[in-house]
């Protein structure tokens, strides 16, 4: 005897808010219940009934908070579905119908049992629509049953232009079984505005979801669609939420493009220097810092502007070369400060300088080499003790001419001492502006 | 990349190559699209996925590509890019997709590849680099409402454009392009290090039941299966004039016959069907 036996539905639901569900099938949280979502309204003998696991003050902290659980709620496991007195899940909670076993419902893995779309009663109405790979499929695909069947029922709730609390449902279940299906995902931005749903809420969802999928696309954008509905007030919620993928992963390409959306959105500059140099601090090689760094002080409404954050910034870049001078992105960085102002460049002091520092070590040479060419090719004119420091360098290299041009020299020794970019160099090395050849 | 979808440099890619490929290329879908690339090219020299984002592999090639494609290449800092490309090949001797992180078999193609294709730029290039320090001439774009995919246009000392075709124009029809006859290198080779990438490839990424992989340790895939190959191909065949003649034997490692078929590099199609399909589309404009 089934106890949650829904009244047939008539015909096929359409559009139509939650109120034409049966008060057990709706799945988004009243006003006033905060955090949870979805979570099934009461049911009978709900009392003995358990959504997920909710600890109190926990309020920002979705039912399916924990990665593991969104993948054991929507389980794919077909278990014993087939002769079992049929268990439906109710977006991902599972409610057992049999007699005397009141809805235990939750994340126990070994008990996870996928049900058919075909045996939940919800969905008696809806017809699957297959797959159309036409008459002579290229790559045929081997789908799994459950996913099949999943996809079947998206289709045709996409056909039919459906925005109901079980599409959103289904969208759920598809988007687990294939996080980077955006039509699934667009179908389902649909329906959340159609049923004008949480969007803090579905915010929470979808963290959850990308926690277990952090470089996914999809996922991504959905968050930015949602920042960007729900405004400035989100701003500090999504900084925190990249700040922990980056304690995971601190150059993840998605987490930071969404910080940088944030910012320039949704504001929130204030900290973001602070930020970069706490990072920095943590790791010093962090490329994506130092990219980020390059952002905020151009960008920044709060900053005045590259040129005049230049002058800390050389500075800052400087005291990071000289404790790693291996390091790439300082060097890079450096040169960025000046992008499109290479008078500037060649005229500051302590960049030449710190070439000419890192030089004399005699270690770690391919970068102030490099950039000591550059400077060069922009027309700067090295002292004696410029030529000295290469010179010094150029014993080990066979070929000699006092005729050379420094930048001619510093070509040749690089092509010596940084083989792998022995042709780059070469290239150069003939294609030096006519000034400095 | 789709309706309502995400936007970056790679959809910018995806989009112009297959309209490019379809010869439906012309003023109204790339209108902007070189404006946007720009943005995203960094401080680095590479390019971005979006304007403020890292210098990126992948995105510095589908960046690079598109702006040949819709001929505006010209407008790139094509010396930084250069540089920071040329950077990413490390002591591995694969490629890494951004600085400071770790090698990968896949950027054999987003970054070898991409320098592969400026080899056959290298005459803008060396206009820029010989216009420091003054400040890079703008050169003006010839649209006559038809972007011919397979030519740019570069300044003469009188003023005037010079019109440069990738392709042969066998047929020299309106935009259209047959034949494939790359534009001479100054020095003939790489611009990196084309042996030291073979031997990441073969020795790192292959794997010996099949495939190919990101790094050892690392499972094998397609992606990487595909990217490897085509940064394999485009690694033999760097030391090709054109196209269409073979590798010296001391570009390939190892046997002869480790030989791939070429690839065009702005499709990564194996070049026979890249004929194929421009011959089916050339007849349809």
């Amino acid at each position: 005897m089934t106890r949650f036996s829904a009244a047939p539905l008539p015909g096929r639901v359409t559009l139509g808010p939650d109120a034409n569900w049966p008060s057990q099938f709706r799945t988004v949280p009243r006003p006033g219940q905060t955090g949870q979502w979805p979570i099934p309204r009461a049911l009978p003998n709900a009392g003995l009934m358990r959504c997920v696991p909710r600890r109190p003050g926990q309020a920002s902290q979705a039912s399916f908070a924990l990665p593991r659980a969104l993948s054991r709620c929507v389980s794919r496991r077909r278990g014993q579905a087939a002769g079992g007195p049929g268990h439906f899940r109710v977006a991902g909670v599972r409610i057992s119908a049999s007699a005397g076993r009141v809805g235990t419902a939750v994340m126990s893995s070994d008990e996870d049992e996928w049900v058919p779309f075909s045996r939940r009663p919800e969905w008696s109405d809806v017809k699957p629509v297959p797959q159309d790979d036409g008459p002579h499929p290229v790559v045929p695909i081997a789908y799994r049953d459950d996913f099949r069947e999943t996809m079947d029922y998206f289709r045709a709730v996409y056909l039919s232009g459906e925005r109901s609390h079980r599409a959103l449902n289904l969208t759920a279940e598809a988007v687990s079984m294939n996080p980077g299906n955006y039509t699934v995902w667009y179908f389902r931005r649909l329906v959340l505005e159609a049923v004008d749903a949480d969007l803090n809420d579905e915010m929470e969802y979808v963290n959850c979801v990308a926690s277990k999928n952090s470089k996914n696309y999809q996922i991504w954008h959905h968050k930015r669609w949602l920042a960007e509905k729900l405004g400035p007030e989100v701003a500090q919620k999504e900084l925190e939420f990249t700040k922990r993928i980056f304690a995971i992963d601190a150059k993840n390409y998605h987490a930071w493009s969404h910080r940088q959306w944030i910012l320039e959105a949704l504001g929130g500059w204030q900290n973001e220097l602070d930020y970069c140099t706490e990072l920095l601090e943590d790791d010093i090689f962090n490329n994506s810092a130092w990219n980020q760094r390059y952002f905020v002080i151009t960008r920044s409404p709060l900053l005045g502007g590259l040129q005049s954050m230049r002058e800390s910034e050389v500075s800052y870049a400087v005291e990071a070369i000289l404790s790693n001078p291996e390091n790439e992105s300082p060097w890079r960085y450096l040169r960025g400060l000046y992008k499109g102002d290479p008078n500037l460049l060649i005229c500051n002091n302590q960049i030449s300088g710190v070439c000419l520092q890192v030089l004399k070590t005699k270690h770690n040479i391919i970068f102030p080499l490099s950039l000591l060419l550059e400077l060069l090719c922009h027309g700067f004119q090295p002292s004696t003790e410029f030529v000295s420091a290469v010179e010094a360098l150029r014993t080990s290299v066979p070929e000699s001419s006092s005729t050379s041009s420094l930048a001619n020299t510093i070509c040749s020794v690089l092509e010596t001492v940084d083989p792998i970019r022995s042709n780059y160099w070469s290239w150069r090395r003939s294609h030096l502006p006519a000034e400095v050849c | 990349m789709h309706h309502t979808g995400e936007m970056d440099v790679r959809a910018c890619y995806t989009a112009i190559s297959v309209a490019s490929l379809l010869n439906i290329l012309d003023f109204e879908i790339t209108k902007g699209v070189g404006d946007y690339i720009l943005r995203c090219q960094t401080y680095e020299g590479g390019i971005a996925g979006e304007p403020g984002s890292e210098a990126h592999g992948g995105y510095t090639f589908c960046g690079l590509a598109t702006m040949i494609l819709i001929n505006e290449v010209h407008r790139l800092d094509l010396t930084s890019l250069i540089d920071w490309v040329a950077f990413r090949q490390g002591l591995e001797c694969g490629f890494q997709g951004r600085t400071n992180k770790l090698v990968d078999g896949c950027y054999s193609f987003w970054q070898g590849g991409s320098l592969f294709l400026i080899q056959r730029l290298l005459s803008i290039a060396e206009n820029q680099i010989k216009s420091l320090p003054m400040s890079i001439e703008q050169e003006q774009l010839s649209m006559e409402g038809n972007v011919d995919s397979a030519a740019f246009t570069v300044p003469k000392p009188d003023g005037s454009q010079r019109q440069i075709h990738y392709f042969e124009n066998k047929d020299a029809g309106k935009g259209s392009a047959t034949g494939l006859d790359f534009i001479r290198t100054t020095n003939g080779g790489p611009l990196f290090h084309s042996i030291a990438l073979q031997q990441y490839i073969l020795l790192c990424s292959q794997v010996l039941e099949g495939g190919f992989k990101d790094k050892p340790g690392k499972a094998r895939d397609h992606y990487h299966s595909c990217y490897c190959l085509s940064g394999l191909s485009v690694s033999q065949y760097s030391f090709s004039k054109s196209a269409d003649s073979p590798p010296p034997p001391n570009a390939v490692l190892g046997l002869y016959s480790n030989l791939l078929e070429p690839v065009h590099p702005l499709y990564n199609l194996v070049l026979d069907k890249y004929y194929k399909a421009h011959e089916f589309f050339s007849v349809m404009s």
